[in-house]
């Protein structure tokens, strides 16, 4: 969630990128979706946006990035263009008394991009922590690009996700084979009960002659059961994966910071 | 050289159709809202097939390297249930405004009743609305009178013939169409409407100028390699390559392009499709071995 004065702040430097022609329309939606009697529009001028502001991806300086990277945490980890600025402050704009009902019941109809930007837009409202249900169903989507949405540099998953749904995203980012250390605080989630399950699915993959993912080490580190020792022990290793199974062989590895995680990540 | 297939039903396609659409050429298709072979009974089963076309399906198409856009409309049979009509007609302008719908559509007449006629007519304000163009479905039974009656009402409400597309024409109709200032989409069946080398022969006659060919692929005999396979026939035929190109690409970008939502540098721009972006449980990819697929627009 972002306090009132960080969404200022937001909607601030979001409405600095924007023409006049664009910013116009803009400040007239927005006047409409704030007002109670006329904010059922909502749906139509959030679809809308896309004929009247670009879609160009937005530069920002190093300033409004740490900025925004206070409000937003993860915020500088994927592009943002105008259209998606301008949506989210379309969001902003709904009243927080019907602010739910609306984005949910829209949620039912938006497409493609549509569900990607209300997922990435959905921490900046003051009652972010209302839409932790939906969150959770959006986990479930087969589109890789919504998928995305809620697990790439988005801080909604860990601060409002209970441990279950948590856990099923970093499942699910490994079964779509999406990388890890893009998902903010991959570190601060990390648990038994994912680790456990994790190392289920290495038995079964191991099982089936097939390999894991690298960073899946990443959230079993420091719960490694000695069933997996054991497996480890009758199997070799090469290259990256061998170097990444001998660190997490060692007790309280001081080695295995985040940096060293994200570069196995990124390779 | 690439094609658009501006009329195919992908929801009732499979991967195997993608793949070789793309393989022939395919770079970006229509999908027409329509009915699904039997009647919905409740507004929800309409707004979330609405939503497939848009999200879904989509997706889905992306994953291939094909671009794909729709139309959203009530068909004329559904049109019938007047009950369920009034709901749908609420729903529509919500997905009307949506990024990638390129025309109201595939409406129209089927069995030209009275509740046919009533929504017909509002939906065609609806394109007014959104200033989209029509695609419109002309029916199998009385064709004649259907298509002609369609285009009067068109008229009446005032739309610019250069902004419909008439469908499923045949050697009979494809000459008022065409007269009245209509662009004349074919449908290639393998066994009922048209034939690709009928298609050949109306192109030589008639030439290129507003004449779209597509598929109309479906959930029966149908074929979703139908407009490359009509494109080699003619080419086999002596049809120049211009024409061939306007036929089987370009007319169906000009008519469509109107809508603002159907630009060729959608797809012209290189795209990489990483099929290990797939889920391996659920999506598509199931197992198989992920291919990463290079498309370097070619014109």
């Amino acid at each position: 969630m972002s306090s009132f004065k960080e969404q200022e702040q937001f909607i601030t430097l979001a409405k600095s990128k924007f023409n006049s022609k664009e910013l116009d329309w803009i400040l007239a939606k927005t006047a409409i979706i704030s007002n109670i009697e006329t904010c059922k529009k909502f749906n139509m001028l959030f679809s809308l946006t896309s004929r009247f502001i670009g879609s160009e991806t937005i530069t920002w300086s190093p300033d409004e990035l740490e900025q925004l990277e206070i409000i937003y945490p993860g915020f500088s980890k994927t592009p943002w263009s105008k259209q998606d600025l301008a949506r989210i402050l379309l969001m902003l704009a709904l009243d927080i008394s019907i602010n739910k009902t609306i984005i949910e019941a829209f949620f039912e109809i938006a497409e493609m991009k549509e569900q990607v930007v209300l997922y990435r837009g959905l921490y900046f409202l003051e009652n972010a922590s209302d839409f932790s249900a939906q969150v959770a169903e959006g986990i479930r989507t087969n589109m890789v690009n919504v998928f995305d949405a809620i697990a790439s540099g988005n801080p909604f998953a860990l601060q409002y996700l209970d441990e279950e749904a948590w856990n099923q995203l970093v499942l699910k980012s490994f079964f779509m084979d999406r990388p890890l250390y893009n998902v903010q605080n991959i570190d601060l989630g990390k648990n038994e009960h994912l680790a456990n399950m994790l190392q289920d699915y290495v038995k079964e993959r191991w099982a089936a002659g097939r390999q894991v993912s690298l960073e899946i080490w990443r959230m079993v580190a420091g719960y490694l059961r000695d069933d997996i020792k054991q497996l480890i022990s009758e199997r070799s290793f090469d290259g990256l994966e061998k170097e990444v199974i001998e660190q997490i062989l060692q007790q309280d590895n001081p080695n295995l910071n985040s940096e060293y995680w994200d570069r196995i990540g990124k390779n | 050289m690439n094609y658009i297939d501006p009329h195919i039903h992908m929801v009732s396609r499979t991967t195997d159709d993608y793949e070789n659409m793309r393989a022939a050429g395919i770079v970006a298709v229509i999908e027409p809202a329509f009915w699904l072979g039997q009647a919905r009974t409740s507004v929800g089963s309409f707004k979330d097939y609405f939503s497939m076309l848009v999200g879904w399906e989509r997706f889905r198409a992306s994953q291939f390297g094909i671009k794909h856009y729709c139309t959203i409309g009530l068909n004329s049979k559904e049109a019938n249930n007047e009950a369920l009509a009034e709901q749908v007609i609420d729903i529509l302008p919500e997905f009307l405004a949506k990024e990638g719908v390129v025309a109201v559509g595939e409406i129209g007449y089927d069995d030209q009743t009275a509740a046919e006629d009533k929504y017909f007519r509002q939906q065609l304000e609806l394109a007014k609305e959104f200033d989209l163009p029509v695609m419109i479905h002309t029916p199998h039974r009385d064709k004649k009178n259907g298509t002609l009656r369609s285009m009067d009402v068109i008229e009446e409400h005032g739309i610019s013939p250069n902004k419909v597309v008439i469908d499923h024409n045949n050697e009979e109709t494809v000459k008022w169409v065409r007269d009245r200032g209509y662009w004349a989409a074919f449908t290639i069946y393998p066994k009922t409407k048209m034939s690709k080398m009928r298609m050949v022969d109306i192109v030589k006659n008639y030439g290129s100028e507003q004449i779209i060919v597509d598929s109309s692929a479906d959930w029966g005999v149908s074929d979703p390699l139908s407009v490359p396979k009509t494109a080699a026939l003619m080419k086999k035929n002596g049809v120049s390559d211009k024409d061939i190109h306007l036929t089987c690409y370009q007319n169906a970008l000009t008519i469509y392009g109107q809508s603002g939502q159907f630009n060729e540098s959608d797809w012209l721009n290189e795209t990489t499709v990483n099929q290990a972006d797939l889920h391996e449980g659920n999506t598509i990819l199931r197992g198989q071995e992920a291919k990463t697929i290079h498309f370097k627009g070619s014109k």
